[in-house]
């Protein structure tokens, strides 16, 4: 990183390293001001206790206010609000006090949103006229609009530190009166942001006012149907569309890394088309996935998630077993649920989408170049006794020696690594009528990585279509359609970096060199390069197609039958060549291989629901059933030496060696039967109740069927009376809590059966194929479980400015789905069983904060935080599982090794001895101090794969049309087992590290030694993988309305991206985020891009 | 109430459409494979079983990690070039550990050798398999189990005794003593060679009578059963078909190969010109590195690259060189070129110009271009010659210890295989030949010598000095009975048998190994114990275990 010379760059890095902690403090603290929304409903009939003798009127309104929480607006001079009253009343609805107390005062009220309003007759006897202003030095007026341009008719517009208010008229218009110039007015509004505006010396202020997208009238989708955020009793996390089409990525769940507290996700390798790693609340299994359920429209998709991101309206993350238990056996993992968009009837609208951005290998980690080669080299043999002199030299280095003095240092990774580009344009047509509606849209993507021809394209087409047959009843269909090409390249990163720098890569006419390294007969890695030489093309396509018809039977009883079915083939050619760096793997002929993959699954699910309301109760019922079929046929060919180089993989026929063909079926069902009850009172007390009872055909007879409960509850506190006294700062309060069980069924077919496989023999020329058993068949196999204690609050503060939740949960797997690994003596090496138990604790933390708002300037503030120990609590009745590095009381994956103190001294050499170590040699620790190194007692966990917290921060701001937002991700504590690191075997190419000599008696690495390999090498490979990252800076301009409206354009907006530009690790030049390979390393991305609508 | 209706009779028809068609819809039909306990009762399941029970020979004999626990670490052979990751075997240095993949490797393949021939044993009986057969495969698959057995227990030193197959999961186990063991190998090798009376006729690399009796001569040298061993060895020479090839050369030409042909050959391990018969580890999950493609290796390991010598490129003909061992000074120095064929018939010392490419003036193709010598060459003589001669002083240095960068030496060229398809081509169709008439000899002799019989010693020794005799050289090769002592025996077992994987076994039979290490093998010498006559129990093998506390590490190793 040449940039770190950079004194600037010093400075900012030094800023940047604020931790997260203080830059989370800063932005929750910073610049937050008081405002109030009413948030009472029904209100006039809360329950009012007065008793005034002669107390100001103003008084007696401040009780009720403290009574009922609702909000008086008003002018105290306008109303009078010092005059004495008497009144008393006990425990009546607040309807009949005001009907009491306004009358004779010649006051009349008005409920608007929220709040009551209370005004002079006169007012209200000519409603046109707006309230008197009084005498004062100015009058104040306006028009309020949202952001498309309507007027808002009732905004309370109030003098701020007053109870002085007036609202909005229906043309949206408001007077008002102030004294001074200090004056701030708060306008504010429900479902929208409150904006409180200086007035200093204008008389005229046109507001605009922005919705509110925390709202809690906000709709969130979970398993098997909708519900109001309010409502909520489980955790979600709702993601929206502008949030997944912030930053183009080619997988969508991509978009979700740093934004979904408790969701741990990375990108698997920076290859085109890469995968992305993630779990939800760490993991729970130690054999079966621990990859969450991904549902696309309510049916089961894989976890590589081909859709187009366009394509796609939220994504709600279902985090606690009682929003999953729904999914039963599925459900263990947390569940995303990804729903597509649809058309709104209307004009029909069409988007076009389009960007282009380059991939840039981040930094890599380079081996020994040539002088540090042979000065590691010759002490190498120095150590041996073998060399004391340059003179020595021609015995050491031998052949290798005239391009040592010719002074070729081949920079490898340099020639094989190049800038990449990506690709994708994107158009969409929206629209319809009442009756039916359609959204279609079409995708182009092209990736291109790093490594020469390593490519994915893609081409995805959407249908949404929506028709409403009867007045009773909608039929449905969401097609997707899927056809991609990906050319992947021979993952040769590993003999990339272990190259010679002495090879000369191309001859003097500019060819490549085919045996470029002296004295071996190992190819030139460029040749690889070549699609003649080697190709490795997947060809797949898939057909998402969901039909539904919806049945309402009542207007409260409805019946939806969906039917999913998912068709994905996808066939894999392979050619090597027999002049590739694969040639020796193939016996030196070229190989030819041809594998298809057919998948089919589909979903039957019919779901019926019911809703009633009675007095203060309301329910909705919801009960179904499910049948999910899979299936999986397999076939593959292969053959070595291809006579004819063109026919690559299209005619395996012609090969004329090897030629082994391989086919498979795998089959397996699951059937359901699922109820659930949601359950409110009063607006404030929430209960949620459902059951699943799943059956599987992957477990034993006997062992089929589960059931999977849940109860969850949850309490709108502050919709109580008896916070009334709570300070008004406070905006909204909501405890949730929850308990459920949902399960894990992630093993393959057939396990329970146990099955032979085919091994090969012969006598003399003639086949005697063996069959013996594979699988230790284990008739007991049964369901994973996996419960689940939430405990949350949902909390908001000044007017919602501020709005969060913050969950505590425990979960607890028993009868985890294992390989039991058993010994080798009995002829197997594993059999699937139920055993050991693990639990997870952990918090999830969301903020969302508005730190400011006006009407050209806003600055919003996503945060998330996200912490939880995982924990194996029981094994196998032996206790630890050393084989699988399993520890009871440790983390599910961890590292575990001897532990390096440093490195033997000269001065050590007697102790070193006691070892049988020589000065120079790794020196681990005897962590019983018996004296020897053993294996069963001197290995310690060293670390943990999974971090110890991450999160990430999300900055908003908005200047006019110009829109920024800074992404930064941080992962913390986590430890990985680097590849570079342990790749240190002197004498050829290694990793350039601090070595131990005689004259340089250093504690990191051992003395390069010939013949002497050390037997700890492998400490040397864990490393503190932490890491925080600026994941995405993406700067937008969208053009002004006032310029579109000459145009057929409905918007326009043109935005650069920054992706994966700034890692801070402890690692140089690599990004930890990648585990530790050395293959494809990942990538930065600088993107530009287009959106226009119209 | 209607809506309750409406409810229920919808929660029933949907209810009653599921389970109606639940009750097949969750059965699990297997179609890729079936389980033993239907398969093994037919006749083709129990051949089928029966041919799995010999799988497992195919992870030792000829193939690297079998080379590498016979042949590394012996008087016999020094790590060549290429060798590094495999040092602790060649030298017994701190990192020879349990952790070694290798052994684990051939650990869990033996084992699951020893569990399909319980399967078999166990099971061949109730087999539909005729009376005639059954009789016959159960006599293979003692021999496969004693078989294995013989390579784990020396090897490993005690091991569990298994005897039942394995039903269900046990993770615990007892280490029986090596006496134990080895009751159970000889009452199967005693009962096979019952069972498998009358099948003396070749049989493609299946078990017969003679190949029972053979192994049964070998581990009774082994147990030190002196007059067994000498009765079974006569029995061998005497009782069937074999007889010594004339030429000791031509006993390792390739056309000679096929073990079922070869008049010298007891018993192989099969190996097929059809490679998707010889692949063990593709279709199983036993590993894969290990294998590293089908066939015969035992070509590649031998072999020396003259990197450097220009007109010169490795070939066909001369193999492709992995360079992994070279002979130690004592081997070479062993023979005497001037009357044993053995040097020539083991060793090639000569290579031509193949190369166009980087050929010198004034040398043609087919020229000779590089000669290893076996003696000290004099400058002048060098001069006088166009090709380049790596002399014994160039190869090794006073102490025997090679010089870098062990490139360059004779290459031991019995498992040559010039009718590969090409010259990078790793597979060769090479049967690995397990027991051969030679043997015979030597153990009648050392088992002679041991009952104090020099002479008839001497005379089973002079059979094989006799048929390696240059022309004219007969004389000169016989011994007397004076002469015969075990040093001389291990040296002509290592002139018989240098790379054949039967060294280590010899030299730990004799109690030689640390003795012979110290003198010939500069590498191994400074690091062999007497530990290190059993190799460590592997690392994961005891880590999964639950009795950790009984199952405890051979000493010396962690």
């Amino acid at each position: 990183m040449a940039w770190l010379g950079d004194t600037y760059v010093i400075i900012f890095l030094r800023l940047m390293r604020l931790s997260t902690y203080q830059l989370f403090l800063l932005i929750v603290f910073a610049g937050v001001s008081k405002a109030h929304v009413g948030t009472a409903q029904d209100f006039l009939n809360l329950p009012v206790s007065i008793r005034a003798e002669g107390a100001s009127l103003r008084s007696v309104l401040g009780s009720i206010e403290k009574q009922t929480g609702v909000k008086f607006v008003y002018s105290s001079r306008n109303i009078g609000s010092e005059r004495p009253v008497s009144l008393q009343m006990k425990k009546v609805k607040l309807l009949q006090v005001l009907e009491e107390l306004l009358p004779p005062l010649h006051l009349t009220y008005k409920v608007i949103n929220g709040q009551i309003i209370l005004d002079s007759k006169l007012a209200v006897e000519s409603p046109t006229a707006l309230p008197q202003a009084e005498p004062v030095l100015r009058s104040i007026s306006g028009v309020v609009e949202d952001q498309k341009g309507e007027v808002l008719a009732g905004v309370s517009v109030i003098l701020k530190g007053t109870q002085t208010g007036t609202v909005t008229d229906d043309k949206g218009q408001f007077k008002f009166g102030i004294e001074n110039e200090d004056a701030v007015l708060a306008f504010s509004f429900v479902g929208y942001i409150t904006n409180e505006v200086p007035v200093g010396n204008q008389s005229v202020l046109n507001i605009i006012l922005q919705s509110d997208i925390g709202n809690l009238d906000e709709v969130v989708v979970v398993g098997y149907g909708h519900v109001r955020k309010a409502d909520l009793t489980g955790s979600v996390v709702s993601i929206k569309e502008s949030q997944i089409t912030s930053t183009p990525v080619t997988n969508v769940l991509e978009t979700l890394q740093g934004k979904v507290a408790g969701m741990d996700l990375t990108r698997a390798s920076g290859e085109s088309g890469a995968a992305v790693n993630f779990t939800i609340r760490g993991n729970r299994s130690l054999n079966a996935s621990n990859q969450p359920l991904i549902l696309v429209d309510g049916v089961q998709y894989g976890s590589y998630i081909d859709i187009n991101p366009n394509d796609i309206s939220s994504i709600e993350v279902l985090k606690d077993a009682s929003s999953t238990a729904i999914y039963g056996s599925r459900g263990a993992n947390g569940v995303i649920l990804v729903t597509s968009k649809k058309g709104k009837p209307g004009k029909t609208k069409i988007e076009f989408n389009n960007y282009f951005g380059i991939n840039n290998p981040t930094d890599y980690q380079r081996v020994t170049n040539t002088s540090q080669f042979v000065a590691m080299t010759r002490e190498a043999y120095r150590a041996n006794g073998q060399w004391n002199s340059p003179a020595d030299d021609a015995t050491i280095f031998n052949v290798l020696l005239d391009n040592i003095n010719a002074g070729i240092d081949t920079d490898w990774t340099g020639l094989m690594l190049h800038n990449g580009t990506v690709q994708s344009n994107h158009i969409a047509v929206s629209g319809g009528s009442e009756k039916t509606k359609f959204r279609l849209s079409s995708e182009y993507f092209n990736e291109k990585g790093s490594l020469e021809h390593d490519q994915l394209r893609r081409f995805v087409q959407h249908l949404n279509l929506d028709h409403q047959v009867l007045d009773n009843v909608k039929l449905g269909m969401v097609l997707n359609f899927n056809s991609s090409s990906q050319q992947r390249r021979n993952t040769s990163f590993w003999n990339l970096i272990k190259n010679s720098t002495l090879g000369i890569p191309f001859n003097q006419d500019g060819s490549i060199n085919k045996y470029p390294f002296p004295g071996s007969f190992a190819f030139n890695p460029l040749l690889d390069e070549s699609l003649e030489n080697y190709t490795n093309n997947t060809s797949s396509s898939r057909i998402f197609l969901l039909g539904f018809t919806e049945w309402s039977i009542r207007k409260n009883l409805s019946v939806k039958s969906s039917f999913g079915l998912d068709l994905a083939n996808s066939q894999q050619g392979v050619f090597e060549g027999s002049n590739t760096t694969l040639a020796g793997v193939n016996n030196g002929f070229s190989r030819s291989a041809l594998s298809d993959v057919k998948n089919r699954s589909w979903t039957w699910e019919n779901v019926i629901n019911y809703f009633t309301k009675f007095g203060n109760h309301s329910i909705n019922a919801m009960a179904g059933t499910s049948m999910i079929s899979y299936k999986t046929m397999t076939f593959s060919g292969e053959g070595k030496d291809q006579p004819f180089l063109s026919s690559s993989f299209y005619n395996l026929g012609t090969n004329t060696k090897d030629v082994i063909t391989n086919s498979s079926l795998t089959e397996s069902a699951l059937g359901s039967v699922f109820g659930r009850i949601n359950y409110k009172f009063k607006d404030r007390y929430l209960l949620t109740a459902s059951l699943r009872s799943d059956g599987a055909s992957v477990l034993a007879e006997g062992h089929k069927w589960a059931y999977f409960p849940s109860l969850a509850a949850a309490w709108r506190i502050l919709e109580e009376p008896f916070m009334l006294v709570i300070p008004h700062w406070l905006s909204d309060l909501k405890l949730r809590a929850s308990y459920g069980v949902s399960g894990n069924s992630a093993i393959g077919a057939y396990q329970t059966q146990g099955g032979l496989s085919k091994v090969a023999f012969s006598f003399d020329e003639t086949p005697a194929f063996g069959y013996w058993p594979k699988l230790l068949a284990n008739k007991d196999l049964s369901w994973e479980k996996t419960s689940t204690v939430n405990f949350a609050a949902d909390f908001g503060f000044f007017s919602n400015r501020i709005l969060g939740s913050v969950d505590l949960y425990r979960t607890s797997t028993r009868d985890l789905l294992m390989d039991r690994i058993l010994p080798s003596l009995t002829g197997y090496s594993k059999t699937v069983d139920n055993v050991g138990k693990t639990k997870t604790r952990g918090v999830d933390l969301i903020i969302s904060t508005r730190n400011y708002t006006s009407a050209n300037f806003s600055w919003t503030t996503d945060l998330n935080f996200a912490t939880f120990k995982e924990q194996i609590v029981e094994l196998s009745e032996g206790g630890d599982d050393v084989s699988k590095s399993w520890f009871v009381g440790k983390p599910l994956r961890v590292f575990y090794d001897y532990e390096k103190l440093g490195i033997w001294q000269t001065a050590e050499k007697d102790q070193a001895q006691a070892y049988a170590k020589l000065p120079g040699e790794i020196k681990v620790k005897d962590q019983n101090g018996d004296g020897r190194i053993t294996a069963t007692d001197d290995r310690v966990v060293l670390g943990q794969a999974a971090p110890k917290w991450s999160g990430g921060i999300n900055n908003n701001f908005k200047y006019k049309n110009l829109s920024l937002s800074v992404l930064i991700y941080a992962r913390v504590g986590q430890t990985i087992a680097s590849d570079y690191f342990s790749h240190y075997y002197p004498g050829g190419t290694t990793a350039v590290v601090d070595y131990w000599t005689p004259e340089n008696p250093t504690n990191n690495y051992p003395r390069p030694w010939i013949n002497r390999t050390d037997q700890f090498l492998s400490t040397l490979k864990y490393v503190d993988g932490s890491f925080w990252k600026i994941k995405d800076v993406r700067l937008s301009y969208s053009l002004p309305s006032v310029l579109l409206k000459k145009t057929v354009l409905d918007s326009l907006t043109l935005y650069g991206t920054a992706k994966n530009f700034l890692t801070f690790s402890k690692i140089k030049d690599y990004d930890p985020e990648r585990g530790g390979s050395v293959e494809f390393p990942l990538t930065k991305q600088l993107i530009m891009g287009l959106n226009v609508n119209f | 109430m209607k809506i309750v209706q409406y409810i229920t009779s919808t929660i029933a028809l949907l209810a009653g459409v599921v389970f109606f068609s639940c009750t097949d819809f969750l059965d699990e039909t297997n179609k890729n494979t079936v389980t033993g306990d239907k398969f093994y009762g037919t006749a083709e399941g129990m051949e089928s079983l029966i041919n799995a029970c010999y799988a497992p020979t195919r992870i030792w004999y000829g193939k690297v990690i079998g080379h590498l626990l016979t042949e590394a670490g012996t008087d016999e052979m020094l790590y060549g070039n290429t060798a590094a990751g495999s040092y602790p075997f060649y030298d017994y240095n701190a990192n020879l550990q349990g952790t070694n993949d290798g052994l684990f490797f051939v650990w869990k393949s033996f084992f699951k050798g020893v569990n399909t021939c319980n399967i078999a044993i166990n099971r061949v009986r109730e087999s539909a398999l005729s009376a005639d057969i059954k009789t016959k495969r159960e006599g293979e698959a003692r021999f496969l189990r004693a078989f294995y057995y013989y390579h784990l227990v020396e090897t490993f030193g005690a091991v569990p005794l298994r005897t039942q197959e394995t039903d269900g999961p046990e993770m615990t186990a007892k280490r029986d003593p090596v006496d134990e063991v080895y009751k159970l190998i000889f009452s199967d090798l005693e009962s096979a060679l019952e069972k498998l009376k009358g099948v003396t006729a070749a049989q493609g690399g299946r078990v017969t009578e003679p190949a029972v009796a053979g192994f049964l001569a070998r581990l009774y040298l082994t147990r030190n059963m002196n007059p067994e061993a000498l009765a079974m060895a006569d029995r061998v020479i005497k009782n069937y078909h074999y007889q010594l090839m004339s030429d000791f050369a031509a006993l390792w030409d390739i056309n000679n190969s096929n073990g079922n042909t070869n008049s010298e050959v007891i018993w192989f391990v099969n190996y097929s010109e059809n490679n998707t018969l010889n692949d063990y580890g593709r279709y199983d999950d036993l590993g894969y590195f290990w294998l590293w493609e089908g066939g015969n290796h035992g070509h590649l390991l031998y072999l020396p690259l003259f990197v450097g010598v220009k007109g010169w490129q490795y070939n066909l003909e001369t193999g492709r060189p992995l360079i992994q061992y070279m002979p130690s000074k004592y081997l070479i120095d062993l023979y005497d070129e001037t009357k044993d064929s053995r040097w020539k018939g083991t060793f090639r010392t000569v290579w031509l110009a193949n190369d166009e490419t980087t050929l010198p003036q004034g040398v043609a193709i087919g020229d000779t271009i590089a000669v290893v010598s076996k003696t000290v060459v004099s400058e002048v003589y060098r001069k006088s010659k166009r090709y380049t001669i790596f002399d014994a002083n160039d190869i090794y240095q006073i102490n025997g210890v090679p010089t870098i960068p062990r490139l360059r030496f004779a290459a031991l060229r019995k498992f040559a295989d010039p009718t590969r398809s090409g010259k990078d081509v790793v597979v060769s169709k090479r049967d690995a030949f397990v027991i051969r008439l030679a043997e015979m000899y030597l153990i009648a002799a050392e088992a002679s010598m041991k009952l104090n019989n020099n002479a008839a010693a001497a005379e089973y020794i002079n059979v094989l000095r006799q048929r390696a005799a240059l022309p004219g050289k007969a004389l000169n090769m016989k011994i007397a009975a004076s002469d015969v002592s075990l040093d001389f025996i291990l040296d002509e077992r290592a002139r018989e048998f240098a790379g054949e994987q039967l060294r280590w076994f010899d030299l730990k039979r004799t109690g030689k190994l640390l003795e012979r290490l110290i003198k010939y093998n500069p590498d191994a010498g400074p690091n062999i114990k007497s530990f290190h006559q059993v190799r460590p129990i592997p690392r994961v093998e005891i880590d999964v275990l639950q009795n950790k506390g009984e199952f405890v590490q051979n000493p010396g190793y962690n």
